[in-house]
């Protein structure tokens, strides 16, 4: 059994290597996306998928990574990478000052917080002109490392990979902790965890801390690909579309994390043609996702898979 | 000094009362029956003690400390541990993972060991694992320990709730009807259990239960109570022939 | 000039209470929350707009049809999306609502367009004088109107066998499903009942802030604060601390600015959570084991 796992990883390792060669400019482009994307359903594994907490502001989160790393490394010089552990950790204490106050009540509480969160924050990074630039937005200067400007999304997308590699296996650790199991047991019995002596609101803010941290690393690798930031960018829309691909890879595994970055980021490209109605399909495939594929697309790949391989299985 | 101290407990609903001046002491080392008609207040006041209810009036002292400003996953750290009346179980884990999570709180790493899972966060899990597997075994539940829980039959089920308690190493237990759903061989097993965590490893048990036969022949005293008042105390042979106790079981009837 | 301001935001506030209803009817009916609620009024306005404008009927009747095709739209909603969600766990529940918003909102978009439309309203701008103080019309019209809402809900769940019904299975679902009431027909017409009541919202709003796809979202967010406020599980409640965001609202953008308008409400939602997370007005909720 784990010894298949493991030439599943390998297997999935060695595609995502091998991908972008002879893609392009775009297409180098479009996987670093794809990783970037990859996060941030990561961090929706952790919140949603262990949690069973909802956020519907991740794009707050986004825009303070992005925002804020790109302000460290322009104002005060910074390097890039310093930039970019530093917008994980900005975002990572707003992640903890929001799910603080929502603690105390149960329900649905936390989600319209966020909800609420995510839209204060683009209008302070839209009202906050001399420090954001406002309308105009901002300019984000290139990665580099060791002094190496990465002009190419190529090399960028390596580094990507490596960061998600490294955000996978922090989750996987988290998921076998006993902080991640404290966290899926309040998810599965909330009152059978409390009486177990598991304090719910300890975990629910680490869960939350955890989610914004990887999604403000995210928003800040995000920045430096584009270059420029604007504040439309981070609005009400890229987090329900977080949401659905989240839900859509599945929120319990990092492939299908995987999964969902490789949605978000292809389908508009498959779907030029109806650009209109991307949002109504993107909803259309979340309710049907839910209804009949809660454990996500994911879940019909290890389906294939397990029939392919164990003709014997009894589950 | 008793263990538990219940002072004037007072407690209602959208105007219901379910508890009203309930006042009560429970001795180290004693095994107190909880009983009365259906609807009397005996899970409210269980579900006060473990802090998932909180009461109007009245305060709940726990080896002379008020517990009223306390959370429930304090009142567990603190020894306090329990079972359900309708189980409440981690459905989708299996048995040994239910006794693990009942201890884990013990075990406690940095967050960031934990995240990066250095070997201090990896000793702990084991350590945590095999003393859930010990208390599998005691529990004889060694058989079923990789089964989902979901899968076992009730009276199992019951088994590894309370295993799960007793992966906290409590000084008080909480019984809510131990013995419900049991036939007549179950339920002596279960009496035998109550006596046996008492004798050996100096629990004290507050249970809740229907079946007189296990509450007469396990408890050394008995609280009554009936809508929601505190009726009579004593041991089991005062009880049985206390007046007002047989009004309000044969009044009920 | 502060009587005008009082009474703009009681009327807004007003506004923001029939959202703020249709979440809490469907939260205590169902346990869910809908976050589409706000799009589903701005697609139910939509479409009375079409109405107005294909058949020429007057306004009045068009508002009068806006209550038929909002219990449609809700029932639909319901029948295609909570329905097979009833034994799944809430989450799930919750993430097809974020779903249905998508849907509602983009599927707008596309049919009428992105842009505002003028949408006519019932009422004159022009203010009356009401025991010395000028009051604007339509603010007193879209006070009258959202009164007349609450007085039909409260007739409905005070006097009708069905409406009774629903108080009941919102106490005590196991008690009232023992009852025989019938748990799937109550989500339904709580779904039917308070989509009505925020197309009507949309209605009253349209006008005020031109008719267009955005235009509910921070209704929506002031409808989420006012029902939290008043303990998001009583109706009256929600009523009350809507009431009170409309006016804070207006005092804030009359004598502070006007740019945190619209995000005040996040601030109100923290502010509420952190010192009286059960609301102005309930007691403290048990958990039920």
């Amino acid at each position: 059994m784990n010894l298949t796992r493991t030439i599943v990883a390998v297997l999935i390792l060695a595609l995502l290597v091998a991908l972008p060669f002879g893609l392009g400019q775009y297409g180098y482009y479009l996987m670093a996306i794809v990783m970037i994307y990859a996060m941030v359903a990561l961090s929706l594994n952790v919140l949603i998928g262990m949690g069973g907490q909802i956020s519907i502001g991740h794009a707050g989160f986004w825009a303070l990574g992005a925002y804020g790393s790109a302000l460290i490394v322009t104002k005060l010089g910074f390097p890039f990478f310093l930039g970019v552990l530093a917008g994980g950790l900005i975002a990572a204490a707003f992640g903890a000052l929001v799910a603080l106050p929502a603690l105390r009540v149960q329900g649905h509480y936390l989600a319209i917080a966020t909800l609420g969160f995510a839209l204060f924050v683009q209008q302070v990074l839209f009202e906050w002109e001399s420090l954001t630039g406002g309308r105009q937005g901002l300019f984000v200067p290139r990665p580099s490392l060791f002094g190496f400007e990465l002009r190419d999304d190529f090399a960028y997308y390596y580094l990507l990979l490596a960061i998600f590699l490294l955000l996978a296996w922090i989750t996987g650790n988290f998921a076998r902790s006993h902080s991640g199991r404290s966290l899926m047991a309040l998810k599965m019995s909330s009152v059978a965890a409390e009486c177990c002596g598991i304090a719910r609101p300890k975990h629910i803010i680490i869960a939350f801390t955890i989610s914004a941290f990887f999604t403000g690393v995210s928003g800040a690798l995000y920045g430096h690909l584009l270059g420029h930031l604007s504040t439309e960018t981070f609005s009400l829309a890229i987090s329900l579309s977080f949401l659905t691909m989240a839900v859509i890879g599945g929120l319990h595994s990092r492939a299908g994390a995987l999964l969902g970055g490789a949605y978000l980021a292809l389908a508009p490209e498959l779907m030029r043609e109806f650009k209109d109605v991307q949002m109504v399909i993107y909803g259309v495939t979340l309710i049907l996702c839910v209804q009949f594929l809660p454990r996500g697309l994911i879940s019909v790949v290890e389906r294939v898979w397990t029939i392919g391989t164990t003709p014997h299985a009894t589950r | 000094m008793p263990l538990v101290e219940i002072a004037n407990l007072s407690l209602s609903f959208a105007g219901l009362r379910a508890l009203s001046n309930v006042s009560f002491a429970v001795e180290t080392g004693e095994i107190i029956g909880l009983i009365g008609p259906n609807g009397a207040g005996k899970s409210t006041l269980l579900n006060c003690i473990s802090r998932i209810y909180m009461p109007d009036h009245g305060t709940i002292r726990f080896q002379d400390r008020d517990l009223n400003s306390r959370t429930a996953s304090e009142v567990a750290a603190e020894g306090i541990r329990r079972t359900f009346q309708n189980l409440e179980l981690f459905r989708e884990a299996t048995v040994r993972e239910n006794v693990a999570l009942g201890l884990i709180y013990r075990y406690r790493t940095s967050l960031l060991a934990e995240l990066f899972a250095l070997p201090s966060a990896r000793d702990n899990q084991r350590g945590a694992l095999k003393e859930a597997d010990q208390i599998v075994a005691e529990m004889g539940l060694s058989e079923w320990a990789n089964v989902l829980v979901a899968e076992l039959p009730y009276g199992s089920q019951k088994l590894v709730e309370l295993a799960r308690a007793m992966a906290g190493h409590p000084k008080l237990l909480l019984l809510d009807e131990p013995a419900a759903g049991m036939n007549r061989e179950e339920s002596r097993r279960v009496a035998e259990t109550v006596r046996r965590l008492r004798d050996h490893k100096g629990i004290t048990v507050l249970l809740i239960e229907h079946d007189m036969r296990v509450v007469m022949t396990v408890c050394d005293r008995i609280v009554v109570l009936d809508h929601g008042e505190k009726i009579a105390e004593g041991t089991p042979a005062e009880i049985r022939r206390s007046p007002a106790v047989v009004k309000a079981y044969l009044g009920d009837a | 000039m502060i009587t005008q301001l009082l009474a703009s935001g009681l009327a807004l506030g007003s506004v923001y209470a029939l959202l703020a209803l249709s979440l809490v009817l469907i939260h205590k009916a169902t346990d869910v929350v809908n976050f589409a609620q706000g799009e589903m009024a701005m697609f139910g306005t939509y479409a009375c707009f079409a109405l107005l404008t294909k058949t020429e009927f007057p306004l009045p009747v068009v508002m009068l049809a806006a209550v038929p095709l909002g219990i449609l739209l809700g029932v639909a909603t319901e029948r295609i999306t909570m329905g097979p969600l009833r034994s799944a766990p809430p989450v799930n529940a919750l993430i097809a609502t974020i779903g249905l918003w998508m849907i509602f909102h983009h599927t707008a978009g596309w049919i009428w367009g992105y842009d505002p439309v003028r949408f006519p309203s019932l009422f004159s701008p022009e203010p009356i004088n009401i025991l010395g103080a000028r009051v604007a019309q339509n603010s007193l019209g879209i006070i009258a109107v959202s009164l007349l809402v609450m007085v039909l809900l409260y007739l409905f769940f005070e006097f009708t066998r069905m409406g009774i019904a629903m108080r009941a299975a919102s106490q005590n679902r196991r008690a009232a499903q023992l009852m025989g009431v019938n748990v799937t027909r109550i989500s339904l017409i709580a779904w039917g009942l308070a989509t009505a009541v925020s197309v009507v919202c949309g209605l009253l709003i349209a006008p005020l802030t031109f008719l267009d796809f955005e235009m509910m979202l921070s209704v929506l967010l002031k409808a989420f604060a006012g029902a939290i406020l008043g303990g998001f599980n009583s109706l009256p409640g929600a009523v009350v601390g809507c009431l009170v965001i409309g006016v804070v609202e207006n005092l804030i953008a009359a004598y502070v600015s006007t740019a945190f308008k619209d995000t005040f409400a996040f601030g109100i939602i923290i502010v509420v959570l952190m010192f009286r997370p059960q609301g102005l007005f309930t007691r403290e909720i048990v958990k039920k084991v």
